[in-house]
């Protein structure tokens, strides 16, 4: 909220600048988003909180601040007290609508131009001058934050000679014509103000363009009323006809600082437009019964974290207006009628340590007795695993939880999250993997880096329920696919996880070069070189991705190994060089030669070039050993003998 | 050849040699299996007589005791020499190392293994809650009833059947107090959504770091220590910490938390916009009725809650422009963590 600073020292004598007083409101009351100079004036731009709707007009922030310094509050502060003589009105409320209703006549008015100093004040507040009856209206509500609503009584009476206003739900299908020159759709639910012909506004948030005042207005209905906050928001929200007046409307009213902002307004009323009151209506809550908030002691120091004097509390509570009684046991508070906020002891103990100063609490260090903090074995593993793949030359990335409607040719909408209300078409849709957050990575550091490796461990969202999972890309490498591999299974073996492969025909993955992962029945993943279409469409190098359940990853994996005893007797290697054709099993050829002996200790890969032709050439690293006793040549030669018969059988070829 | 020939030929041999290399082709050609000496050895059975085969025998023996200290002392000298050489020699340590290949670890990462290692030291456990969430445990039980005005401070995301993509981390709080009992020490690094486009300085998807401690006597002086203890670790001992009256439904009172430029101590800069502080953390004493809605009766224990923004905190940190590099993968950025 803009509030000109001349303004506020009409009620409260300030003698600090402009910036100090606004720095000491950010520290005591609320944010100050800066201070602007305009003319001869500044103007204050308050950050006003949803709690704090008191201080949505100039008199507001004025008592804060007469609060703060220990300043008396000037100005006028008497309610309207309708004389006995008034005409009624006939006014029908539904309190549920309208805790408070009021219209006051006013007749026999003169037009004027609005004086330069209210029409520069609402400019050096953000409004804009539009006649004297609206900029009245305007000038008051800022001044006391109740807004008004003035209609032409005439053009009411055109329409409904009996002027009976009723405060009701708007009708199915109900229209009315608003003062910007919009038919509007109403809805149940929205509150109207109207007369026997129908809607001449909707309550709080703009007036209907029939019975809006003008320069040759002479009869004024004015309405000053306290509507539900709740119904304001949601029309002004659906209508997109959000204005100061609604926004004040959505916070909370006081019934008594609504006659007093009348008393105001009818003043100027007459001061400037020369009008005579002549009828007046109230239908509803005329003033807040005053209520306590008790604050002990306890209470006050279990808050601040020392204890404050209560003399000294109740010093700061009468600062801000509350009436208070003290007891043996604390206070017992009655808040002023314009704060609503105040209902339980902390909001008390808030208001004493505001004034106390946040800056003179004490720090006190956590005190308590310490307990089990269990560890979680996911936490543990995204951190291990994050190091294994940093060290293996990943870089870590972070991407945004949607995905774009350019790569949707690749999805079918129907599987995916879709957002009710989504920022752009980029982010209509949640991501239900990491594939596709990954490959626009690509997208963005290719060609500038030929080569690379990323990561990501984060949530997907697909359909079935969020999940964590990881995801890992490399591109630009000679054979993705074995090395992306190769570095999930040291994932796997950090975990002492047996991972298994399984061929599997995945939509985005190469028809040929891809696995499903599996430990025991369950699969945690997938791992392919990315389908051409893809590496196509996005103009990709070739690829090869991995993309793991984590959660389930987490709770299987071991953080523990177990020791194998390590032979004294002397190990024996052998190389076996063969060829094999691509469409042989060479893990199925391993283990058939890992189980044709207990002598077997390790088997590796100790050479392998494999070509793009159908056959590559293997040369494989075997270690017997016993643990009985140091082997002979004889032992091993059936044993040779036997890994020879292997190879060829599983369509092998040796070579010398 | 006779012995004389052989004798004399391998001890000059052996001293014209110039390389460790050479010494062992040299040790070969005479003493290997096929070298002269053993030739010579291999020619005494055809001698006739047993003294002459006898004294043949003794003689080479000796010739080959005597070449075998020349070699000896040629391989002591030799290595002498080396050593010598060593000192002359020359290579250029200031080259770069060879790069190993590794990664990088992303920043927001990293801080947060900083940000939970300090907290764990406390006492506080890592948890997280759903990304995709029911409107009740984001709002409506945080004292954010459907409709409030208050729920404008935050603009949301819906999906279309009703959930909302949390807007913070604070729907952990009553999760967390609903599964624990009192004291209560949690911690959530995660991310969280808003409807908001993005630019230099906003983002839809950014990352809040949250902790909730509830026990017997939690008050503003612990919201103090904290504030003072975290914002000093991460910006270093010249900051101080100052609170200001913040408002957020779920917590009474509420307060943001500034911290004292580190940069100007306080004089204003370019790096906090001329301000002095910065606006880094919102905090305050949990509601009263949010505890009731966790099950945990507000007559014996209190709360607070503390949090703040690990992108922006980290774009002040590292001096980041935009904080559109933390979530696009470029690896210019990334390779600088």
């Amino acid at each position: 909220m803009l509030i000109p600073y001349s303004w506020l020292k009409e009620f409260v004598n300030l003698r600090k600048s402009a910036e100090q007083v606004a720095s000491n409101l950010s520290l005591v009351s609320v944010g100050v988003e800066g201070v602007q100079k305009t003319g001869s004036d500044k103007v204050l731009d308050l950050d006003i909180t949803y709690n704090r709707g008191d201080l949505l007009s100039v008199i507001g922030v004025a008592r804060e601040l007469a609060a703060i310094y220990e300043l008396p509050l000037k100005g006028p502060v008497e309610k309207f007290q309708p004389v006995e003589h008034l005409s009624p009105l006939s006014v029908k409320n539904n309190v549920s609508l309208s805790k408070l209703y009021t219209l006051t006549k006013i007749s026999e008015l003169r037009y004027k131009t609005t004086s330069k100093q209210i029409k520069s004040r609402l400019e050096a507040a953000g409004m804009r001058s539009v006649n004297l009856w609206a900029d009245l209206t305007n000038y008051v509500m800022l001044e006391w934050g109740q807004p008004f609503h003035a209609f032409d009584a005439e053009k009411v009476g055109r329409r409904d000679p009996s002027l009976s206003i009723e405060i009701r739900s708007a009708k199915r299908g109900e229209k009315i014509k608003t003062l910007d020159g919009l038919d509007r759709d109403l809805i149940e639910g929205d509150i109207v103000i109207a007369d026997k012909a129908g809607a001449i506004a909707i309550a709080g948030v703009m007036g209907g363009e029939e019975t809006e005042v003008d320069e040759g207005t002479t009869e004024i209905l004015l309405e000053a009323a306290i509507f539900d906050p709740i119904s304001i928001r949601r029309t002004a929200r659906r209508l997109g006809l959000r204005s100061e007046a609604s926004n004040r409307f959505e916070h909370f009213l006081s019934p008594d600082n609504l006659y007093t902002s009348l008393n105001k307004i009818l003043q100027l009323y007459q001061v400037y437009g020369k009008g005579e009151i002549t009828g007046f209506a109230s239908v509803g809550e005329r003033t807040t019964e005053p209520y306590s908030v008790g604050l002990t002691h306890d209470k006050l120091t279990r808050v601040a974290g020392e204890a404050l004097p209560l003399s000294k509390a109740r010093l700061y509570l009468e600062r801000l207006g509350f009436k208070v009684m003290s007891s043996e046991k604390g206070l017992l508070c009655w808040p002023p009628h314009f704060r609503g906020d105040i209902r339980i002891p902390e909001d008390v103990a808030e208001e004493v340590l505001r004034l106390h100063g946040y800056e003179n609490i004490l720090s006190k260090p956590i005190q308590t007795t310490l307990e089990e903090v269990r560890e979680s074995k996911q936490e543990d593993w995204r951190d291990r695993v994050t190091s294994g793949l940093v060290g293996n030359g990943f870089s870590e990335v972070k991407t945004f939880p949607f995905v774009s409607t350019t790569v949707l040719t690749h999805l079918k909408a129907k599987d995916l999250l879709r957002l009710k209300n989504p920022i752009s078409v980029e982010a209509e849709y949640l991501r239900p993997n990491l594939l596709l957050s990954l490959l626009e990575v690509v997208k963005r550091n290719n060609p500038r880096y030929s080569r690379g490796r990323v990561f990501e461990l984060e949530k997907i969202y697909p359909k079935r329920g969020e999940n964590l999972a990881l995801g890992a890309l490399i591109w630009g490498e000679k054979e993705p696919f074995l090395e992306l591999k190769g570095v999930l299974e040291e994932l796997g073996r950090q975990a002492h996880l047996k991972l298994e492969f399984f061929p599997v025909k995945e939509e985005f993955l190469h028809p040929v070069k891809a696995v499903e992962v599996r430990v025991g029945r369950e699969r945690i993943g997938v791992l392919g070189e990315v389908h051409p279409h893809l590496t196509t469409a996005f103009d990709l190098p070739e690829a090869a991705v991995f993309e793991i359940d984590f959660e389930k990853f987490a709770d299987l994996a071991q953080k523990w190994g177990k020791f194998t005893p390590i032979s004294a007797y002397p190990e024996i290697l052998e190389d076996y060089s063969f060829t094999l054709p691509q469409t042989r099993s060479l893990a199925d050829l391993i283990d058939k030669i890992r189980s044709s002996s207990s002598l077997i200790r390790e088997l590796e890969i100790k050479d392998r070039f494999e070509t793009k032709e159908e056959n590559r050439s293997i040369t494989l690293k075997v270690a017997f050993q016993s643990e009985e006793k140091g082997l002979s040549s004889e032992d091993i030669s059936p044993l040779r003998k036997k890994i020879h018969k292997l190879i060829i059988s599983s369509g092998g070829q040796l070579r010398s | 050849m006779n012995i004389v020939e052989a004798e004399s030929k391998a001890l000059e041999e052996i001293g014209q040699v110039s390389s460790l290399t050479e010494l062992e082709e040299t040790r070969l050609r005479h003493l290997g299996r096929n070298g002269v000496v053993n030739q010579l050895l291999s020619e005494i059975p055809e001698l006739p007589r047993q003294e002459d085969r006898k004294s043949a025998g003794e003689i080479i023996n000796s010739v080959k005791e005597k070449i075998e200290i020349a070699l000896e002392r040629k391989d002591q000298e030799l290595k002498r020499k080396d050593l010598k050489e060593i000192d002359r020699s020359s290579f250029d340590t200031t080259s770069p190392g060879i790069s190993p290949q590794i990664g990088s670890i992303h920043p927001l990462t990293e801080f947060r293994e900083f940000v939970r290692d300090m907290f764990s030291k406390l006492g506080f456990e890592e948890v997280y809650a759903p990304h995709l969430e029911e409107d009740e445990y984001n709002f409506g039980l945080l004292n954010i009833p459907p409709d409030h005005p208050s729920r404008d401070l935050w603009d949301t995301l819906y999906l279309e059947d009703g959930r909302a993509m949390r807007t913070h981390t604070s729907n952990m709080q009553i999760r967390e107090m609903r599964k624990r009992k009192p004291p209560i020490r949690v911690m959530t690094f995660d991310r969280c959504f808003r409807y908001e486009n993005v630019d230099p300085h906003h983002s839809h998807t950014f990352t809040q770091f949250e902790v909730l401690y509830v026990d017997k006597d939690v008050s503003m002086g612990q919201l103090r220590f904290l504030s003072d203890l975290f914002l000093k670790a991460v910006l270093g001992e010249k900051t101080r910490t100052r609170f200001r009256p913040k408002y957020y439904p779920f917590v009474e009172p509420g307060v943001g938390v500034d911290a004292l430029c580190p940069f100007c101590e306080g004089k204003g800069c370019r790096i906090c916009g001329m301000e002095g502080w910065f606006e880094i953390a919102g905090a305050g004493l949990v509601h009263p009725q949010v505890l009731r809605n966790g099950g945990i009766d507000p007559k014996i224990y209190s709360g607070l809650a503390w949090g703040f923004g690990p992108d922006r905190m980290l774009m002040i940190k590292q001096g980041i422009d935009d904080i559109r590099y933390f979530y696009e993968g470029d690896l210019r950025f990334l390779k600088q963590f």
